[in-house]
This record gives C-alpha cells, sequence and structure tokens, in this order.
C-alpha cells in the first residue's frame, strides 16, 4: 500500500481505539499519538494498535514520598495520559509500571510536547527526550527495567525533522481498519435514502 | 472587562458568542471580503499569477485529460483534470456516488507523464484510489446537464448561450466534494500550511475550484469547436464571469464545525474584528460611504436574482429584499455623515430580520479593506490546545457554568431534545442524521451531542472536591477526558461553540452547512432539503486570464443585475 497520510493515521486510530471501546478522550490522544510517532519515523499503527488490546479502565496514582507519584500496573493507553497530567500540571516526576510497552507513552509524550511546547523526559524502560514535539536522537529500549520514568525537562525549541512517510504493516492496518469499521452504522434504505437528506433527486439538472 | 464586552484601541464591543453562535443566524451568513475566496483572489492578484494551460488532449465528445499549471507564493501548483464519460442513470451528486463526470488533483509541482498516468489510474476512482503528498486536494464534479449542453450548442452554432439560461443555474459543474488535509494519502495540511500563499485555511482547496471553473469554460468550448469547427464562437468573458462552479453540499460538512471549534473560532473571531473595527470608525469618509453604497446597491441585486424552490428560504430571501430596501432608507437620510455612522446603523438595522443583519455585515465590511483585511492572517489555527491538568474543579464548574449557561438549560429527559442522532454510515463513511425513535444506529452515535455531554461532565464535576484537580479528576473519569478539553478550550475561543442543541428536533442542519460555505464565500444558497444545499463559488470572480489586472474584489455578492448596470 501506499504509505498513509498522518491525519489518516490520527483519525483511523483513533477510530480503532472507539471501536474498542475506548472513551473518546483516550481515542483521540492514542490516534494523535500514532500520528506524532509516524512523523518521526517510528510505527505509529503499530504501537497503538498493540496499546488497544488492553482494557482503558481507571487508573490510580499514588505518592509514597511526596512529589514522586507512581502509577500502575497499568496499560500505556491509559497510564499515559495520565501521567502525562500529573507531569505538566507540575505535580513532579511519574513512576509508571505498565502492562504493555513503553512505546505508547513516548508517543503521546512526543503530541503532548508539541501541543504544549514543553519538553518530556522519558526514561528506564525507554530513554527519550522530546522537546518541543521533536523528538532528540533515537529512543533507547531497556526491557530488563520494568519501571518507565516520565518528568518535565529544560524548555527548548527544536524544528521537528521532516520524515518521509511510511507505510505501516499491511495486516495491522487492515485490522485497526477493522476496528475502526465497528463506529460505522450499517446502511439500510432508509438511512440511505434520508440520513443524506438528499432523496433521489439530486443530479437531474 | 473582556474583550467581548469592551476594548479600546479601535476596537468597538464585539458581538457576543451568544449572539452570534446561534444556528438561526448561522444559518443567515453571508460572505464577506475575509470569506477564502475573497482573500485567495486578492493573494493571486498581488502575485500576477499567470495561469497557464500546459496539456489538453481531449477527444471530440470531451473525454482526456487537461493540465493547467500556475506558481504562487513561489511554488509551482498543477490542476490535474480528467473528463469521462459518464451515463446519466449514473450522475448523482451524492457522496455515495462512484462516478463523475470530472475528476480532478491539485498536484504539488508540475506532474510527469509517470504522474499523469498514476493519477489517471487513482483520481477516476476518488475515495476508492490511493494517493501521495504530491496531491494537495482530490475533488470531482457533475455537469449541469442542460446548461451544460445549451452552451455546447449555442457556441457550436457561432454564437453566445442565453444569457438569462446561463443566470438561472450559474455554473457548468458542481463538485460534489473537494478534499484535502491527509484525505485518502494526500498531502496533510501541516505540509503545505507555512507556504506563502497557503497559510489560510482552504486556500488550496479554493484555488481548485477556481481552477476547474476555467477547465469548465474550455471544456465547453472544446466541445463546440468539435462539432462545428468552422463556425464555432468563443465563450465571451462576459459570460464566463457568470459561470462559476456549482457545489452540491450535504451533511459532511457539518461535524466539521464542531469537531474543530478553534478553527471555527479563529474564523468567527476575524470577522468579528473586522466588524468591531469598522464600528469603532468616528466618521465616514465620502470614499467608504460611496462604496458601502455600491456594496449595498449589490448586495440588493443580488438578493433580487436570488430565487430558489425551498419555500422556508424564499421567504426569507423575500424579507430580505425588503429589509434592505429599509436599510438603504436609512442611509440615504445623511445617517452615515454624522459620528459613528456604522455603529449607529447596524444598531438601527437590528430591527430587521437575520438575513439583513448578517447580509449588511458583509456590505458594512466591503468598503474597508484598509482597515480589516490583515485579519484574514488570524484565520488559520495549529495543534488544538492540551488540557490544563491543573485546573481545579471548582474553575472547570465556572467555566462551564460561564460558557455552558445555555447547555445546562436543556431538559434532555423531553424526547424533542434527544430527536436526532448524528451517525456515520458503512456507506463511504458518510455523516448522517437519523431519528432515535425511528432508526437503528443510535448506540453508534457520533458525538456531536455536545450540550449533553457537558451536563453529564458537569455532574460528574460536582461530585467531586472542588480543590481537586483535573488530572485526578480524569483518573476517575477517563471518558470525561474529550469534554474536558472541549470546555477549557472554548473558554479561550468562545466563537467556537454552536450554542444550540445539535441532537434537539429543531436543529437544522442546513443552518451549519450555510454557515461554513458563507465562510468558504458560496452565494446562491439552494437548499435542496434541510440536510443539503447547493451553492455557487467563483461566480462573477475574476477568471484565470484576467486575475493579474482585474479588480480581485469587485465581486462582492455577486449578481447579473448589477453586472448589467
Amino acid at each position: 500500500m501506499t504509505a498513509p497520510s498522518l491525519n489518516e493515521i490520527a483519525k483511523r486510530m483513533s477510530d480503532a481505539a472507539r471501536g474498542a471501546g475506548w472513551p473518546l478522550g483516550l481515542a483521540q490522544d492514542l490516534g494523535q499519538a500514532a500520528a506524532w510517532l509516524s512523523s518521526q519515523g517510528g510505527d505509529g499503527v503499530g504501537v497503538a494498535m498493540a496499546a488497544l488490546g488492553a482494557k482503558p479502565d481507571p487508573v490510580e496514582a499514588r505518592q509514597d514520598t511526596p512529589g514522586d507519584w507512581q502509577i500502575g500496573l497499568a496499560p500505556a493507553g491509559v497510564a499515559g495520559p495520565a501521567a502525562l497530567d500529573l507531569v505538566l500540571a507540575g505535580e513532579g516526576p511519574v513512576s509508571l509500571a505498565l502492562t504493555d510497552a513503553p512505546d505508547l507513552v513516548l508517543a503521546l509524550a512526543g503530541y503532548a510536547s508539541a501541543q504544549t511546547g514543553q519538553t518530556l523526559v522519558l526514561s528506564g524502560a525507554l530513554t527519550a527526550t522530546v522537546t518541543s514535539g521533536a523528538l532528540e536522537g533515537a529512543p533507547h529500549r531497556a526491557p530488563e527495567d520494568k519501571i518507565l520514568r516520565l518528568s518535565l525537562g529544560a524548555p527548548g525549541v527544536i524544528k521537528p525533522a521532516v520524515q518521509p512517510r511510511r507505510a505501516p504493516d499491511d495486516a495491522t492496518w487492515a485490522q485497526a481498519g477493522a476496528l475502526a469499521a465497528k463506529t460505522l452504522v450499517p446502511a439500510t434504505a432508509q438511512s440511505r435514502a434520508f440520513g443524506a437528506g438528499a432523496g433521489a433527486v439530486d443530479g437531474d439538472d | 472587562m473582556d474583550e467581548f464586552s469592551e476594548a479600546g484601541g479601535g476596537l468597538a464591543p464585539m458581538r457576543m458568542p451568544a449572539q452570534v453562535m446561534r444556528l438561526s443566524r448561522m444559518g443567515a451568513s453571508f460572505p464577506t471580503r475575509l470569506s477564502f475566496l475573497r482573500v485567495l483572489m486578492r493573494r493571486l492578484h498581488t502575485d500576477q499569477v499567470v495561469v497557464t494551460r500546459r496539456l489538453w488532449e481531449m477527444s471530440d465528445e470531451g473525454y482526456g485529460r487537461a493540465v493547467y499549471t500556475l506558481t504562487l507564493g513561489g511554488h509551482t501548483y498543477a490542476l490535474v483534470a480528467l473528463s469521462h464519460h459518464l451515463p446519466p442513470e449514473e450522475r448523482t451528486d451524492r457522496v455515495i456516488a462512484e462516478k463523475w463526470d470530472a475528476t480532478f488533483a491539485l498536484f504539488d509541482g508540475i506532474p510527469t507523464h509517470d504522474d499523469l498516468d498514476r493519477l489517471g489510474a487513482n483520481v477516476p476512482l476518488q475515495e476508492a484510489g490511493r494517493f501521495t503528498s504530491r496531491e494537495l486536494v482530490l475533488s470531482r464534479a457533475n455537469r449541469s446537464v442542460r446548461l451544460f449542453a445549451h452552451v455546447v450548442d449555442a457556441l457550436a452554432a457561432g454564437h453566445q448561450p442565453d444569457r438569462e439560461k446561463l443566470i438561472e443555474t450559474g455554473y457548468l459543474m458542481r463538485t460534489t466534494a473537494v478534499y484535502g488535509n491527509g484525505k485518502f494519502g494526500i498531502a496533510d495540511r501541516s505540509e503545505i500550511a507555512a507556504r506563502p500563499g497557503l497559510e489560510i485555511a482552504f486556500q488550496a482547496e479554493m484555488l481548485t475550484v477556481w481552477l476547474i471553473r476555467a477547465f469548465t469554460h474550455d471544456l465547453v468550448e472544446h466541445l463546440a469547436v468539435a462539432q462545428a469547427p468552422d463556425r464555432a464562437a468563443r465563450l465571451s468573458d462576459e459570460n464566463k464571469r457568470i459561470l462559476g462552479i456549482g457545489n452540491a453540499t450535504g451533511l459532511g460538512m457539518a461535524p466539521f464545525l464542531v469537531t474543530h471549534p478553534e478553527l471555527t473560532h479563529a474564523w468567527v473571531h476575524a470577522r468579528e474584528t473586522a466588524l468591531a473595527r469598522v464600528r469603532a470608525l468616528p466618521r465616514a469618509t465620502p470614499a467608504q460611504r460611496a462604496g458601502f453604497a455600491a456594496a449595498l446597491d449589490q448586495a440588493m441585486a443580488h438578493a433580487d436574482s436570488w430565487s430558489v424552490e425551498d419555500q422556508i428560504q424564499m421567504v426569507r430571501i423575500q424579507e430580505l429584499r425588503g429589509d434592505l430596501l429599509g436599510i438603504q432608507a436609512l442611509t440615504g437620510t445623511g445617517s452615515l455623515s454624522g459620528p459613528k455612522p456604522w455603529e449607529g446603523l447596524l444598531l438601527a438595522a437590528s430591527a430587521y430580520g437575520l438575513e439583513a443583519q448578517e447580509c449588511l455585515v458583509s456590505v458594512v465590511l466591503e468598503p474597508h479593506g484598509g482597515l480589516i483585511d490583515d485579519l484574514a492572517r488570524t484565520m488559520q489555527t495549529g495543534l488544538p490546545p492540551r488540557l490544563d491538568p491543573s485546573m481545579t474543579l471548582a474553575d472547570l464548574s465556572r467555566l462551564i457554568r460561564e460558557a455552558y449557561d445555555w447547555a445546562l438549560k436543556i431538559d434532555f429527559e423531553r424526547p424533542d431534545e434527544t430527536h436526532q442522532f448524528w451517525y456515520v454510515s458503512e456507506d463511504k463513511s458518510e455523516p448522517r442524521l437519523g431519528i432515535r425513535a425511528q432508526e437503528p444506529g443510535a448506540e453508534l452515535e457520533s458525538p456531536l451531542d455536545i450540550a449533553r455531554q457537558v451536563q453529564e461532565l458537569w455532574r460528574r464535576v460536582h461530585e467531586g472536591q472542588p480543590e481537586d484537580r483535573v488530572a485526578a479528576f480524569l483518573m476517575r473519569h477517563p471518558e470525561e477526558r474529550h469534554v474536558v478539553t472541549r470546555v477549557q478550550s472554548i473558554a479561550h475561543h468562545p466563537y467556537g461553540e454552536i450554542r444550540d442543541n445539535l441532537i434537539g428536533r429543531a436543529c437544522r442542519p442546513i443552518d451549519l452547512l450555510r454557515f461554513k460555505l458563507a465562510f468558504f464565500g458560496a452565494t446562491r444558497f439552494d437548499p435542496k432539503s434541510d440536510r443539503w444545499t447547493r451553492i455557487t463559488l467563483c461566480q462573477g470572480a475574476p477568471l484565470t486570464t484576467d486575475i493579474a489586472t482585474a479588480n480581485p474584489d469587485d465581486w462582492a455578492l455577486w449578481s447579473p443585475i448589477s453586472e448589467a448596470a
């Protein structure tokens, strides 16, 4: 297949998340995160699809010591936004114990960084820094480290590098499409005739 | 005081969102000099753009391909036009159509033969094709069969077509979709948003439409010459100006306004700031008064020539005609020579109908280009803002109370308030509207029920502690994340929310369509139901052959009557 646009990736992955039963806000975050990761040359579609295997149940954050938040065990699709909320609220660094891969947290942080202009630093299970939406260097993964730490970094401005489009894996893209299709209402004669308001007489002159 | 109640430095009080963002008023919108087509014409003129027909490979039956190129802001663009045979029984303007009389792509650069072959295989398929970031816009159009045939026959007979027939229809083809921003693999908006000439929303789409119009003019001339090579006439420039591009627009356009609140705010804020600047003027110069009078004459002629079958709209047009006469009488008393003339006029005109009030906004802005045209640059946005997780629930509650008081008053226990539901059909992902009590699919309802969502958030927020922060609240209630984001954003983008219940029985989607189309620069709204409309774009606009020399602003609310005068 030809590579999809970023807008297509965001839309399909958001719809796929909704089709999988995720709440709209988390689904939208996931879609934008997938597009952001793709814009950086990553496999945004694959990362987002992998995350959709989890249930988006509410999460809890706890502080054993003031200013040191912990979330988890929890899936990245739910824990990631919650951790970003805490960090961007100035509540301090957050340690996440994830039930799945940390890459989605990087993707969520990338998009959040682009939106806010903040620098977000990941360390532990995945090491990366995102400044104003631009990834600084290649992420480093440490699978033996079960904790992912997220914190604010020093502000800065980096012009995001434009990466060429990358086609996702055909099967994964199709799976996302199938999930997204669960948000569509089956066509009926009535909806075809009246749902869009055009009736049958729309092209006669 | 905020800017909506008072502002100094050359800005009168702006109209409040609660006044402007109501469906009834949105459904009376008129294009202004800040509409996207108007902005594009000024830019093309300033850049002295030259359009070249670089390729014309067309059979005697009018089937084949053409390429038009131009350079804008240092970038070259090409309209690739493909003309096809379409059996009459397959001609439909619905999104669910699969064949069209003509299909188009706006290409980034000059296409090679390989590009043309690739586009030739994919562009006719539209949604079913696959595209690359070299394609910026994708579109298709159907002929206005009766007028198209008449024009070809007349030209082939060596004379100009019947002017009345041209005026009656107003276009040779109507587009049924104009896709941008990454659809089906074409370039994302972010890839071109910084380019000179394309910074403002929908400029690439409007450029495409304007070039399609030129193609339709060329196509009828080609067919006439093919029929009668020794006798065929060329379509006069005067008649080409009459012929814009039609458009059939359905519900697909409506959800965009709800899902892009920051962009909607930017458009309306620009227009309302323009109006506030004009209202603040202490005096009107003779040139401004003359410009206003000319624009009002043009608007009156436009209203006189605007006639539709839809009874609701026709009643409004008739009221508009009378109201504009009243407004003209108001200004004939020398009132524009007094202090704060525009403020006084707009105040006096508030007694008239909404069509007249909004038409007057357009007319009042017209002679003030030097004062307001810079605002076009603000009619775009970047990424939507992220939610503020540090906000307390007390502050969130206050935002809801201030910005959504209208939503909190709706009684959703009443069946009328949930009468309709929006959904996306599996038919080409077409947005549709259903009757909740009669049709299946409500469980897959699209989230356009903003007022209802805000009520639910309001309840949840008041279950929490006032000092709790949004970050903690959303951990407990991830299902409220999108609506919290929206409420917080609307606090900074108050023109971004439509202050009506979009699932209530009283909601007429046609109002949303007209509002958006007016920002595009559309005229001659011709509702065919409460869910779809035909409109005309580019009617009266400069041609590709005279854009460098013509006045790019002399076609506001263009009408054939004022043209003849």
